[in-house]
């Protein structure tokens, strides 16, 4: 059986019909912003296993906040899980408060009317059941509610909620989203993923060929997550420990400390 | 999970457009779609151990998509119920064509809009795929994971309702412009 003839090249179609089919315009383009924020949490997710672990918990799970990691050493991204049912989903950049716009202005361009994403409130749900949020930077009170008091305290600076924040996390974030490496970044590390169980060496391998090729790459903190597991599964815990401690004792109520610590848990045993 | 079975950022990877031409399709607005892909992806790494390669991963994918879209949709529905006030503020260009023009391509789109809410998702994706992006019957029965006369049938289905949708548009305009005293 042929296909039908299309309505737009069906001349007994009404022109009022056609008219209207007509003037739908092609499907929007993928913002860059938006490309480069789906990545991060896809690598976040994949090192971190984030969503299922909330998901065994019954709980309906959101990354309310990418990992768009800056250098271990300064700057500070910590993925976020909020838990909570019937939520708006949404994803926050780490950036200072005062670029927010430039990013949403690229992120929603045809969304004017529409609150920019951080500005979306959290409800109340959500917020009790939040993590630490210390990534994102944003002015919304709802958010600034969820946020426990050692990122209060960093929260002197003006609007911007990043820990210790320093001159490399303030530069404008617009600047990450032009990179394109990012997208090899998560591959990279999605690669050492795959292998971490069957082969942790050459996971630990991949892990440090990232640090290499990404020394400032966006994706940090997944790929020290992936270094600390593998070293664990090598049975180098006293490298493991080392190397964790970094991101323990700056953001030690973090979700990535906590899956941190939960790995030396299972480790210890 | 060994290697060769993809993780959610491969599968990302290669499939975000797909995964975003499918919401489109599917009726989320374009200012929600970074936020229902980010939740259709959260699905999918939550269920990439129930994928058995036994269907195009395409068809997986959609699915996710339109049971996400489904979930969504009471939402979406109420969002698009003020769609002339935000075209009528978009800034004008200075290549635009004439105002008049501008309002009878604006007046158009929104007709489209509103008549293809009438459509159930799955429904709505074959009637967009076919008429306004011009893909093959046995191209989309493939994408979906369907028999190609299901294409026909949710087709012909949606044709139906899409007129008598814009019937009713038509009347509601009508009832309107009457309140408002015009023509």
């Amino acid at each position: 059986m042929n296909d039908p003839v299309r309505w737009l090249d069906d001349s007994k179609v009404a022109d009022s019909v056609r008219s209207v089919l007509a003037a739908a315009g092609p499907a929007p383009p993928m913002p860059q912003a938006v490309h480069v924020s789906m990545v991060a949490q896809c690598a976040a997710l994949a090192a971190t296993g984030i969503a299922t672990r909330a998901a065994a918990g019954g709980a309906w799970a959101k990354l309310v906040s990418s990992s768009i990691a800056g250098n271990i050493g300064k700057g500070l991204v910590v993925a976020s899980l909020v838990s909570a049912a019937g939520t708006t989903g949404y994803y926050v950049f780490r950036e200072p408060a005062h670029s927010s716009s430039a990013l949403h202005s690229a992120a929603h361009q045809t969304s004017q009317a529409r609150p920019a994403p951080s500005e979306l409130p959290i409800l109340p749900a959500a917020a009790a059941a939040a993590d630490e949020v210390v990534a994102p930077a944003t002015s919304s009170d709802a958010l600034r509610a969820s946020v426990p008091r050692k990122t209060k305290e960093a929260d002197t600076q003006g609007e911007s909620l990043v820990v210790e924040p320093t001159s490399s996390v303030t530069k404008p974030s617009v600047a990450a989203f032009d990179d394109p490496t990012i997208a090899d970044e998560a591959k990279l590390l999605e690669n050492a993923r795959s292998v971490l169980a069957s082969d942790p060496a050459r996971a630990l391998q991949i892990a440090e060929r990232h640090a290499q090729l990404h020394p400032q790459g966006q994706l940090t903190a997944e790929r020290e997550f992936i270094a600390v597991d593998a070293l664990l599964r090598l049975g180098r815990r006293q490298a493991a420990w080392q190397r964790a401690q970094p991101w323990l004792q700056r953001a030690p109520n973090s979700l990535y400390s906590k899956r941190l610590r939960e790995l030396f848990g299972n480790d210890g045993r | 999970m060994p290697p060769s079975q993809p993780g959610v950022a491969e599968i990302y990877a290669q499939h975000s457009e797909f995964l975003w031409k499918s919401l489109y399709r599917l009726g989320v607005p374009e200012a929600d779609l970074p936020d229902v892909l980010q939740e259709v992806l959260l699905v999918v790494h939550r269920r990439l151990n129930s994928y058995d390669a036994s269907c195009r991963l395409t068809t997986w994918l959609f699915g996710i998509c339109l049971r996400v879209t489904a979930t969504a949709r009471r939402t979406v529905r109420r969002r698009r119920e003020q769609p002339i006030d935000e075209s009528a503020q978009e800034p004008m260009r200075s290549d635009s064509p004439s105002p008049e023009d501008l309002m009878v391509a604006r007046d158009a789109k929104r007709r489209l809009e509103s008549a293809l809410d009438y459509l159930e998702p799955d429904k709505r994706a074959v009637f967009v795929m076919f008429e306004l992006e011009g893909i093959a019957c046995a191209e989309i029965a493939e994408m979906l994971g369907v028999p190609k006369g299901t294409v026909f049938s949710r087709l012909a289905s949606a044709r139906n309702t899409f007129l008598q949708a814009l019937v009713r548009l038509d009347k509601i305009d009508q009832r309107k412009s009457l309140a408002m005293g015009g023509h």
